[in-house]
């Protein structure tokens, strides 16, 4: 299932995949791939995405 | 080369090459050359070790079961094992170039441009020099330097997975 409140919430701060990434530490097929829902992060890739876009875990990734 | 001068070179490349790691091993102590990968590359990698492994297994088998049916091939034994290592290899290589794992976090692109340039430089000498020389007209295909035009045609076969991943990306990122 695709990710849109990620890509939102990146789109908001005005950041590319590769920017996004780069704060957090990983590539940018991660990050394109977790708002895609090609990819399931662990809990530390969700806090550092959550970090670098100043949301909480609930507001990105809670059904 | 009589029997004494083969086990020698065997011995002597298999020494060479253990001295070979150790002396890497020390060199990056502090892990500087190591490639960072990310935890979904991590993932990747090790899945595609994992296809690599069976590949490398089933096609052993199926040699080992040629041989002792004492079928022969038309080129070198040596070389029908090059053959099967490569292609266990590009398995590895075409799962992580085709979900995004080629690259590392820390991996200087630019550098591994170069070398990548020099490799294909390197295999592709000994085949002009072979053919420039007459020999291929000559003594026809045996006359070339197989390995090389097979590592060649392995890296070639890399380079077009690569470039059609990255029209497939940047397709995706125009729809994005």
């Amino acid at each position: 299932m695709k990710n849109l409140r990620l890509k939102a919430a990146r789109a908001g701060k005005d950041l590319s995949q590769d920017q996004l990434a780069s704060l957090c530490g990983v590539s940018r097929q991660t990050i394109s791939a977790i708002e895609k829902g090609d990819y399931n992060p662990t809990i530390n890739l969700c806090i550092a995405i959550c970090k670098a876009l100043d949301k909480t875990l609930d507001e990105l990734f809670w059904e | 080369m009589n029997a004494v001068a083969s086990y020698g070179m065997v011995f002597g490349l298999m020494i060479g090459l253990v001295i070979a790691v150790i002396l890497l091993k020390f060199a990056n102590k502090d892990h500087r050359f190591k490639t960072q990968y990310d935890e979904r590359q991590e993932s990747i990698k090790g899945r595609g070790y994992k296809y690599s492994f069976y590949t490398l297994a089933c096609l052993e088998a199926a040699l080992a079961i040629l041989e002792v049916g004492d079928i022969s091939f038309g080129i070198e034994r040596y070389l029908v094992h090059f053959i099967v290592l490569l292609i266990s290899f590009a398995v590895l290589c075409v799962h992580s170039i085709w979900n995004g794992t080629y690259w590392g976090l820390n991996n200087n692109r630019k550098r591994y441009t170069a070398i990548i340039v020099i490799a294909i430089a390197l295999n592709l000498i000994p085949v002009i020099a072979s053919i420039a020389n007459g020999t291929l007209a000559k003594e026809g295909f045996n006359s070339l330097p197989l390995l090389n035009v097979i590592v060649l045609i392995w890296m070639a076969v890399i380079g077009i997975c690569a470039l059609v991943k990255k029209a497939f990306d940047t397709k995706e990122n125009e729809e994005d």
